[in-house]
């Protein structure tokens, strides 16, 4: 009977224990760095703004594979150097995470996130970047188009965020080495020297290349379709998306009028043994590699970073000693015409600072570092002058960085370039593409060739919360499932057949509906803004 | 005599209220034990419940909770916009379908399975088989989507063996086709949860009072009949409870609750025509997108039903077996 | 008589091949994939995905494991774990099990209507938003309470024990009462101790579900000291998942998605394979079937 009451007498002492110990209010106990967290958490007004001690915000990264969890490395050192502070990393674990905190307003500090941007914006959960330009007096950074781009999200004529990624036509036209990144089809360069088959130039030779290939080399799969990538490259080129939108008119990919010859095309890929429709339901990239890498695919399409050529290169190289793949140019449609890649892009990720951080001061003064010139070099290239030098516009590299950069894991634990929050695409582009042979570099100059981005797209987009938004979003899961079935139809007959039944089901859900509003509304974006021409 | 009987009836109801009130006097402890548990559920299950009036609302996360009150109502709008969905008739299909014939496999098996190993006689080799057989319980369905394409893609070890034994000419695309998809999904499900679940039955099979089978065998009786007539029976009330708890829970896959891992992970374009279901198709375009008040709603049709099929199943298992849940 | 004998005998060494014959197979097709994953995780992740291997590790490798032990918040992790799977499944199997014997009498007043408002919580529900306001309402977010009050109790188990606490005979249950037992002491002096087997069920599926659980962690708490051991397998497996729009670095590691996967599993797995075998005993029936007894 003692026993028993000790027992239960220990069991709730426990459990209070428990409860009390650890009990905290959220993201207010890292023990970083000399600095005063009771009167952090009092109010934020009264902040001593001495920039001499180190504040510790924490940050919530709302991207699930985001390699690194801690603000650790050379890069994130020279961050808190310049701008007294430093960061306690939170990444997601679960898509729903964020809007769980959104519903119950308990935002951390700062959030940088690529979706939700237009939940985020409003003035109850966030503070306005003019908010706190007005009250701190830092320059937050972004050109006119940002700006834009980001009040777009808000109700009221204020912009929380700014969206990095995004460079300006001006900024794609000064770009001398290098492309931006999209889908593109990597070749086994030695194979097809072997075979003496030529490259293609447009789609009807290539469909007589593949022929070849399956002739030359019938135990391989003569097109591989890389994860997610698939036919997008050959939607450009087949002039799909300049059907989608030629700067006037705009149309849902299914109504797009090039659309049926593509998925036609894919048929006659399908119907020729060139694809396989297991390689094609497959979404797991690494999957897919794997067939690239065993010398089971003669083409290969997947993005066009140089990162990803020499990693297919090293790669294969392990299983069959000469093995060299190279990047395709882009091939001219059936009609002979070529037609340039296009962008929708708006941006990528923005950084909001939420009511309740509790410096909003230091927080605002890291993001104004991050988008400064100085800041988006520090984040992408290293130091000046140790990592990196500037000689006649062009970017030299020291041996060290080269070296690390091999190795992503190398890369992330001593260098970590993974705070880049301010940053642009070209800066990213300028890094890639220097201390590598200039053979290698021209593969890809041929797609950034006329190579322009359409904003107001990605604008217009409804959010998913708007009539809209769900039209979309049940167009697109429609989409996927209804394209296969049109890829793989057995017969020209059954091509029809299914073609006809995916545009009857894109009717019933709504695409004429989501065309006439987006149309309407890209011309409402361009007038506001001022975008393009 | 009726109005004699009628009379009767009256007293009895009426007894029947102040009797039960003593009762509960007498079983204090006993009630204690059970209260306690209610008053937990009713705080942890039941006060979060208000979540749901979220499904007739114009709500939006970016409201806040206080939003889930003062957000507008919208009546059965999400209900509409599911039910008219050009998906609707394929979705029910598909997840009823895929739920019945779990139902039907995975059911049985781990019954069957524990009756095997309980009649095994070499202890021995019974230990290591239980121990193995609920190894894939472990195993997650990422994990197995992952290494599915290693077994069953036409160039997997599967069609390998296949093809070896002659059994198949061409490759079987397993995981492209969607005639094959509810088979595949039925049996990796029991695959993974026989063993887990052939615990539970186990440990019911042990308590079984072994007088009974002594004198069973006394009797002259095989192992067949002592395991139709006295192991089965006297494990039936925790068949029956399970299978009823199996029934409730048959939208989300029976017994383990398996199919929206399936659905989402093993699901692709090629199969979608029989791999969609309610669950994933709600997330791919409720969820996904932050629309919680139209997850709720059809979250709650799902309820609904799942609710009226405990209800139907456990008054037909009283009928059928004398037994049931409540 | 002898006749008999023979028929029964014939009727055993039927019943006897075929279910050694099957449960050899369901050996094989459970085991091998288990192993198939153990020896993925020791191979290099890269060279895995080329396919091929099949019965031993083609390029062995230590760098899938490598990943998950180069912090000290591994270690903290795995104590937090130990610690709410202890705490939480002693408290859930008792907070069940006590619930479920007071339903199993079949006489108890009202017990129609605890049975309904036990089935209708386990089927409807508020969503995750009404639930983190309560928990936050009760203090519990940002608290290792979370970890262990919210589930401690199993509705399905309450359940399942309904009936395995119905077949305890009455006649013990009265006797003791008689000799002036508490209905407390009832439960721990006899019904606990008959129902071994199905404590011990309890036990493990409470104990592996607290144990595998990363979901509360993630949702409910942000002090990174309290973060669970399989919260953080989430985090690295989730790190390898570079996502296809990704437009930095691309991964050129030697670890993939898979190999990571694998390791994580076999790391979550170990734990729980040594502590079966000590409660498989309970589940060896005390039967001897057949017609000689050793």
């Amino acid at each position: 009977m003692r026993k028993k009451v000790l027992a239960t007498l220990l069991a709730v002492v426990m459990l209070m224990g428990i409860t009390a110990c650890g009990n905290s209010a959220p993201y207010s106990d890292e023990t970083a760095v000399k600095e005063d967290t009771e009167s952090a958490q009092e109010s934020s007004s009264e902040q001593n703004t001495s920039s001499n001690e180190v504040v510790t915000l924490n940050i919530f990264i709302n991207e699930s594979w985001w390699p690194v969890d801690t603000f650790t490395g050379i890069i994130p050192e020279a961050i808190t150097e310049a701008t007294g502070v430093t960061l306690n990393v939170t990444v997601t674990a679960d898509s729903s995470q964020l809007g769980v905190m959104i519903a119950s307003n308990e935002l951390p500090d700062i959030v940088f996130t690529s979706t939700e941007h237009d939940r985020l914006s409003n003035s109850k959960l966030c503070y306005s970047y003019v908010e706190l330009a007005d009250m701190y007096g830092y320059d937050l950074g972004g050109n006119e188009e940002q700006i834009n781009i980001a009040k777009s999200f808000s109700s009221d004529d204020d912009y929380y965020c700014l969206l990095n990624w995004y460079d300006t036509d001006e900024e794609w036209e000064s770009l001398t080495v290098g492309a931006p990144g999209q889908c593109g089809i990597f070749y086994r360069k030695d194979l097809l020297d072997a075979a003496g088959i030529a490259l293609p130039t447009t789609a009807e030779e290539f469909m007589d290349v593949l022929g070849q290939c399956k002739e030359a080399y019938p135990d391989m799969t003569p097109f591989g379709l890389g994860g997610t990538w698939k036919f997008q490259a050959l939607s450009t080129w087949l002039g799909v998306g300049d059907s989608i939108y030629n700067g006037s008119a705009y149309y849902y990919d299914s109504s797009a009028s090039a659309y049926k010859g593509l998925l036609k095309y894919c048929n006659e890929l399908y119907r020729n043994g060139y694809i396989t429709a297991e390689d094609y339901a497959n979404e797991n990239e690494a999957d897919s590699h794997q067939n690239a890498y065993n010398n089971k695919c003669i083409f290969y399409s997947w993005y066009t970073s140089v990162v990803n050529l020499n990693q297919l290169n090293s790669e294969t190289a392990k299983n069959q000693e000469g093995a060299e793949w190279a990047l395709m140019d882009p091939i001219a449609d059936l009609n002979g015409e070529v037609h340039a890649c296009y962008g929708t892009s708006k941006g990528w990720g923005g950084t909001f600072v939420s009511k309740n951080c509790k410096d909003p001061e230091a927080a605002a003064r890291l993001i104004s570092f991050l988008c400064s010139e100085e800041g988006q070099k520090l984040t992408l290239w290293g130091r000046e002058g140790i990592d990196y030098v500037e000689v006649d516009g062009e970017l030299q590299f020291s041996e060290e960085w080269l070296e690390t950069r091999k190795s992503t894991d190398k890369m992330n634990e001593k260098f970590n370039t993974y705070f880049y929050f301010g940053t642009r695409q070209t800066i990213s582009l300028k890094s890639d593409f220097s201390g590598i042979e200039e053979e290698l570099a021209e593969q890809f100059t041929p797609y950034g060739v006329g190579y322009k981005n359409y904003p107001e797209i990605g604008i217009a987009m409804p959010t998913s919360a708007t009539d809209e938004g769900v039209i979309l979003s049940k167009l697109n899961e429609t989409k996927k499932v209804q394209e296969a079935k049109v890829i793989f139809s057995d017969s020209d007959k059954a091509f029809e057949t299914n073609f006809e039944e995916y545009m009857k089901a894109m009717e019933q859900i709504g695409v004429s509906t989501y065309n006439e509003y987006m149309n309407a509304k890209i011309k409402e974006v361009k007038e506001e803004f001022n975008f393009g021409n | 005599m009726a109005l004699y009987l009628r009379k009767n009836v009256y007293k009895v109801k009426k007894s029947n209220l102040s009797h039960r009130k003593h009762l509960f006097r007498k079983q204090i402890s006993l009630q204690i034990f059970v209260i306690t548990g209610l008053v937990y559920l009713l705080i942890f299950s039941y006060i979060p419940m208000f979540g749901i009036i979220m499904g007739f609302k114009d709500y939006d996360i970016a409201m806040g909770v206080k939003g889930i009150f003062t957000s507008e109502w919208v009546g059965l709008k999400y209900f509409r916009e599911f039910i008219s969905d050009y998906n609707f008739t394929r979705l029910i299909k598909n997840t009823v379908g895929i739920s019945l014939l779990k139902l039907f496999f995975t059911f049985p098996v781990p019954i069957f399975f524990a009756v095997m190993l309980s009649e095994m006689r070499s202890v021995k080799f019974k230990k290591i088989v239980q121990t193995a057989s609920y190894l894939p319980h472990f195993i997650s369905w990422v994990i197995i989507s992952g290494i599915s394409y290693r077994f069953f893609s036409s160039t997997g070890i599967i069609n390998e063996v296949l093809i070896n034994f002659h059994i198949i000419d061409q490759p079987v695309g397993f995981l492209t086709s969607a005639g094959l998809f509810w088979g595949l999904a039925v049996a990796l499900d029991v695959w993974k949860e026989m063993g887990w679940w052939a615990i539970a039955f186990l440990a019911a099979i042990v308590g079984v009072n072994s007088d009974l089978h002594e004198a069973a065998e006394i009797d002259g009786a095989g192992r067949l009949k002592r395991i139709w007539h006295i192991t089965l029976p006297c494990i039936t009330p925790t068949i029956v409870t399970v299978l009823i708890l199996a029934l409730g829970n048959l939208f989300g896959g029976g017994l383990s609750g398996s199919n929206f891992e399936q659905s989402y992970l093993l699901g692709n374009t090629l199969n979608n025509e029989t791999s969609e279901i309610i669950q994933t198709y709600v997330f791919k375009v409720g969820l996904a997108q932050g629309r919680y008040a139209y997850a709720t709603a059809v979250g709650l049709i799902q309820s609904v039903i799942s609710l009226v099929l405990i209800f139907t199943s456990n008054f037909t298992a009283k009928k059928i077996s004398g037994s049931g849940l409540f | 008589m002898i006749k008999a004998w023979m028929k029964k005998s014939m009727e055993d060494k039927i019943i006897d091949s075929i279910i050694y014959i099957l449960c050899a197979l369901i050996l094989f097709i459970t085991i091998y994939p288990f192993y198939y994953i153990l020896i993925i995780s020791f191979n290099e992740g890269v060279d895995a995905s080329l396919g091929g291997i099949y019965w031993i590790p083609r390029k062995w490798a230590l760098d899938n494991y490598e990943k998950f032990f180069t912090d000290i918040k591994w270690l903290k992790g795995l104590g937090i774990s130990i610690l709410r799977t202890l705490i939480g499944t002693v408290i859930g199997v008792m907070f069940t099990t006590i619930v479920a014997y007071g339903l199993s009498f079949k006489e108890l007043a009202y017990r129609r209507l605890y049975l309904i408002i036990i089935v209708i919580s386990m089927y409807f529900s508020g969503g995750i938003i009404p639930y983190y306001t309560l928990l936050k309402a009760l203090n519990l977010i940002n608290n290792f309470g979370v970890y262990v009050i919210p589930g401690a109790l199993n509705t399905f188990f309450i359940m399942v024990g309904m009936s395995f606490f119905a077949d305890i005979p009455a006649s013990l249950r009265e006797s003791a009462r008689i000799d002036g037992a508490s209905e407390l002491k009832v439960f721990f002096k006899i019904a606990l101790p008959i129902s071994a087997p199905f404590i011990a069920t309890c036990i493990l599926f409470i104990g592996v579900g607290h144990w595998n659980n990363w979901y509360d962690s993630a949702f409910f708490i942000q002090n990174k000291d309290l973060r669970t051991l399989s919260y953080l397998m989430m985090e690295v497996i989730n790190s390898t998942q570079v996502s296809a729009t990704s437009q930095q670095f691309g991964a050129s590691t030697t670890t993939t998605t898979i190999s990571i996967q694998s390791a994580a599993m076999i790391v979550s797995t170990l734990p729980i394979i040594c502590v079966y075998p000590f409660l498989q005993k309970y589940f060896v029936t005390g039967i001897m079937v057949g017609s000689v007894k050793e």
